[in-house]
């Protein structure tokens, strides 16, 4: 199918909700943390927002990093 | 600088007494982390979201996340440099001249460098800094500002977007080497991009244009930093 049209792809094809309420910004220490949920009480770390260079090398931080909140 | 040396024994003090504190309580004390860099790095990634949320498949670059962290850059002592780090694909136009405000205004000294892309509103983000790179791979598509979505009052919209074109050629001949003329000339080329107006220039020509200072990555960009911090560390020291 080829849509020739000047409307933006998100006006056609409109994204679902739950994308939006599965992603959350938290607060870890100083850093913010956007995390997904995937599944009961399970989350996964999608992006770390921080301009320190340190904090990257921070393990548990590293997008990607799934854990268990209660 | 004086000032700084009671608040330093302060600090010591205090992790002094935690330190004792915890080896008294749990008889242990906490790996020795590293020291915290005196640089900070603002990564532009992705598009650029201004006032419409973009679905979550999209890697997106929220100026309400970025403006925040700017602000803290120019309010912690410790940070004396900034690398803006460039790879987006443009966006919402207000939200990306509002970023590229917000790093020129900054007092420490600032770096950029353009990897892998930095198009449309990449352009006066890269351009904001004091010194900006491109990496010779690297490319830049220069192009007239476009709306998607539905217009009402379409003369009016016309105009506005006429204004808005008239800040971002501002910008970014205020900011950079590069002539109007030439980047009004490059804006609106045939025949560069197909069917369309534009140009996309690549890293050594976005340099020979006067739109970026210099070739180089992270070690050109670094280097040119400590140079630029220990030039205002000097102009501090005579102040």
């Amino acid at each position: 199918m080829i849509l020739y049209t000047p409307l933006s792809e998100f006006d056609i094809f409109p994204t679902d909700q739950a994308s939006y309420t599965n992603r959350q910004m938290i607060d870890v220490d100083e850093m913010t943390v956007e995390i997904e949920h995937i599944e009961q009480g399970s989350y996964r770390i999608t992006q770390l927002l921080s301009t320190n260079p340190q904090h990257f090398l921070n393990q548990s931080l590293t997008p990607g990093t799934t854990f268990q909140l209660y | 600088m004086p000032d700084k040396e009671p608040n330093n024994d302060q600090n010591q003090d205090q992790n002094q007494s935690s330190l004792v504190q915890k080896i008294q309580q749990l008889g242990q004390s906490s790996v020795p982390t590293a020291p915290d860099s005196n640089i900070h790095v603002l990564p532009i990634i992705g598009q650029i979201e201004g006032h419409i949320q973009l679905p979550p498949q999209n890697k997106t670059t929220k100026y309400e996340h970025l403006i925040p962290q700017i602000v803290a850059i120019e309010q912690n002592p410790k940070i004396e440099g900034v690398i803006v780090l460039l790879n987006t694909v443009g966006g919402d136009v207000e939200a990306g001249l509002a970023l590229s405000e917000m790093i020129a205004s900054i007092s420490k000294p600032t770096v950029s460098i353009v990897l892998g892309g930095g198009h449309s509103i990449g352009i006066p983000i890269a351009v904001s800094t004091n010194y900006s790179f491109i990496v010779p791979t690297a490319t830049m598509t220069i192009h007239p500002i476009r709306l998607t979505g539905l217009v009402i009052g379409v003369p009016q919209t016309f105009e506005y977007l006429d204004k808005m074109q008239e800040r971002v050629i501002r910008f970014v001949t205020g900011h950079s080497n590069i002539k109007e003329e030439k980047f009004k000339e490059l804006m609106f080329e045939k025949g560069n991009l197909t069917r369309d107006i534009g140009t996309n220039v690549v890293g050594r020509d976005a340099v020979e244009y006067g739109l970026i200072d210099a070739i180089g990555g992270v070690k050109e960009a670094m280097h040119k930093l400590s140079e630029l911090i220990s030039e205002s560390n000097d102009r501090k020291m005579i102040q």
